[in-house]
């Protein structure tokens, strides 16, 4: 049951949940913003990228982090791919996009779920022991966790804010006609930002992996928990994504704690609900 | 735009042949594997043409599986709980199913294209969820002995002269459930066709080119799209909840998101475009899913050959794969034939008369030449 004691742990699953749930679904949001498309395959592609690791690491012995590594590479090649062949060529064609997507989510679901069959897959941990801070002892895993994903987080926060690419990435999410005029190459941003989602989504896949364990369905999960994050932020809305982040990552490390077995998801699921029904817009995002 | 209220010829051939051959297949098909491969079509094919009645007005829903367990727990609870007939629990099954996609659907109908497709991604996922959560449906487990529609439907006839007919014309209770099953999936085709062709299946098609336009010219855009999703959901829950007295069983694996997926593949592949498209599709990659579980059927039968058995052990091996077929499908059609497989005759004959027009072209030219 509840006690005050479980605070802080329940804190420590908040920011590590929250900082993976958001850097997944900063691929997302920079597809659904700048090429206004909805790329359903995203779950599966960090599903998919966890697998890789896994079987990298496996078959060739390389080490954890060269596998995340390759697996982060070939995955912002799948980006850069899908960009050519699916947001390009079926830039407002809704129904191809969905079409395209549903494929590959299929395709990449199945060749998992042949992979792995029964078996329960694990990445083995980046990191072992743990840290004493204060009273509260945390593991060195989860530390590393949300180390890296704070650190892509702000590294890809100063990319959209900061930097030339990431000021075109902004001027094509708001009018795609307009920056072409002004001489910004549409197609190289669209790549660029395709590739760098998927990059990241991979992250997130390789350290969640080792995190909660790999399965076919961790896929299905991550994309419910984008689309929530993307949802309740609303349309056109990056710093939206960084709150509701953190909410649907405090939802979900602190149902698990006071209410027991399934009921804790669809607690969850309900909160998420409710706020839906209220404003079905997201909370943050600009009117379409 | 070609005028779709005149059912063209080879469609109406199509429909008719359909549903000759699913008449007459329970003469053929005595096995029950087989029928029950033909009843998992006939809620493929509900499933599919009511998503798309749906999808009519521009919003493609990703909660249709979904409604489809809402009708199909709603009516095996009644069934179990309160020992309601299945000529109650099925309608209401139906309803409440209809029920909750009104008010799911209300605040949503303000959404358009992607917005829709997320929000309704998410709300089938949420259902889900809260059946897999809740005790009286069983959990995740699922929901276990559901009163069976056979008994109720031999109930019916009761009399000595009426089993007798029964036993001439070979029905047992299998054959009775299948035939209620046909029932109500014709129901359910001929309901949708209607909707479809009437002159809010127009509006609706209106609100998908434009709802601007639309709007200005009066249509109340919420309630038409309200309208699309109370009947597709209704056949949803109706065809969900027949299952239920059919197989006795339910888990909510069987509803999930995947499954909806299945549906939307089901109906691009198809052909979006028409009324028909959907059922081939449906029809077709249904039949190829259930491949495996029938040559195992098959291979059990005494007097099969050999060779026989190792292929349909060989297929059997290889069930997991089914999925790959279908995505590559889905692929195809996306990339090569926008309209789905119902467009490929069409495009052939556009092809060949374009190929006569270039030859009388060069014809005449020629003629012309042979003139000068």
């Amino acid at each position: 049951m509840f006690s005050i004691n479980l605070m802080p742990n329940i804190l420590i699953n908040t920011c590590v949940l929250g900082v993976m749930y958001i850097l997944t679904s900063l691929g997302f949001a920079f597809i659904f913003n700048m090429l206004s498309s909805i790329n359903l395959a995203h779950g599966a592609l960090y599903m998919i990228a966890a697998y890789a690791c896994y079987y990298i690491s496996m078959l060739f012995g390389a080490s954890n982090w060269v596998a995340m590594i390759i697996s982060a590479v070939i995955l912002a090649a799948v980006g850069l791919v899908l960009e050519r062949f699916m947001f390009r060529l079926f830039f407002n064609d809704f129904d191809k996009i969905i079409m395209v997507g549903v494929a590959i989510m299929t395709i990449l679901q199945t060749a998992a779920t042949i992979a792995s069959g029964t078996k329960t897959l694990v990445i083995t941990s980046y990191a072992t022991g743990s840290t004493i801070i204060g009273k509260i002892s945390i593991s060195n895993e989860k530390l590393l966790t949300f180390g890296i994903g704070l650190v892509l987080l702000l590294a890809s926060l100063y990319l959209v804010n900061r930097t030339a690419l990431g000021r075109q990435m902004q001027a094509v999410s708001q009018d795609r006609l307009g920056a072409a005029l002004q001489g910004i190459n549409i197609n190289k941003v669209s790549a660029l930002i395709c590739a760098i989602g998927c990059a990241l989504a991979a992250i997130a896949g390789c350290l969640m992996g080792a995190y909660q364990g790999l399965s076919s369905t961790m896929g299905d999960t991550m994309n419910l928990r984008i689309l929530m994050l993307v949802m309740l932020a609303g349309a056109g809305s990056m710093n939206g994504i960084l709150i509701t982040g953190i909410v649907m990552g405090f939802l979900d490390s602190l149902f698990p704690v006071i209410i027991q077995g399934n009921a804790a998801s669809a607690a969850a699921i309900a909160i998420v609900v409710v706020l839906l029904l209220i404003k079905p817009k997201g909370f943050f995002g600009h009117e379409m | 735009m070609k005028n779709t209220k005149k059912i063209s010829r080879t469609s109406a051939a199509v429909y008719i042949i359909l549903t000759l051959f699913f008449l007459l297949a329970p003469i053929f098909f005595k096995s029950r594997t087989w029928l029950n491969s033909f009843v998992m079509i006939f809620v493929s094919v509900v499933g599919t043409t009511s998503l798309r009645t749906i999808a009519l007005s521009g919003n493609m829903s990703f909660a249709h599986s979904a409604f489809i367990g809402v009708g199909a727990y709603t009516a095996g609870i009644l069934g179990k709980e309160l020992g309601l007939s299945i000529f109650l629990s099925i309608p209401l099954g139906a309803l409440a199913a209809m029920l909750l996609g009104l008010i799911t659907g209300w605040p949503f109908a303000r959404l358009r294209s992607i917005y829709f497709c997320m929000g309704s991604m998410f709300m089938g996922v949420a259902i889900i969820q809260f059946i897999s959560a809740m005790k009286i449906t069983g959990g995740a487990i699922g929901l276990q002995k559901i009163p069976s529609m056979s008994k109720a439907l031999t109930g019916l006839f009761k009399g000595e002269v009426a089993s007798a007919f029964l036993d001439k014309l070979g029905l047992g209770g299998v054959q009775l459930s299948y035939y209620f099953f046909l029932l109500i999936t014709l129901l359910c085709m001929v309901i949708l066709y209607r909707f479809e062709h009437s002159r809010i299946g127009w509006t609706l098609r209106a609100l998908s080119q434009s709802p601007e336009v639309a709007a200005s010219i009066g249509i109340n855009e919420r309630f038409y799209r309200q309208m699309s999703v109370g009947i597709g959901t209704f056949c949803a829950g109706i065809i969900g909840a027949t299952y239920a007295h059919y197989s006795t069983t339910l888990s909510p694996n069987g509803y999930s998101m995947g499954n909806t997926l299945w549906l939307i593949m089901y109906m691009m592949i198809g052909g979006q475009g028409n009324f028909i498209g959907p059922i081939i599709g449906a029809i077709l990659l249904e039949l190829i899913n259930q491949i495996p579980s029938l040559l195992t059927a098959m291979s059990g039968r005494p007097g099969v050959s050999v060779e026989f058995i190792a292929f349909s052990r060989f297929v059997g091996r290889y069930s997991a794969y089914t999925p790959f077929l279908t995505a590559v499908a889905l692929l195809i059609v996306a990339y090569i034939f926008p309209g789905g497989l119902v467009s490929i005759p069409s495009l052939i004959r556009e092809s060949s008369k374009r190929r006569k027009e270039r030859k009388a072209v060069v014809l005449a030219e020629g003629g012309e030449d042979d003139a000068a």
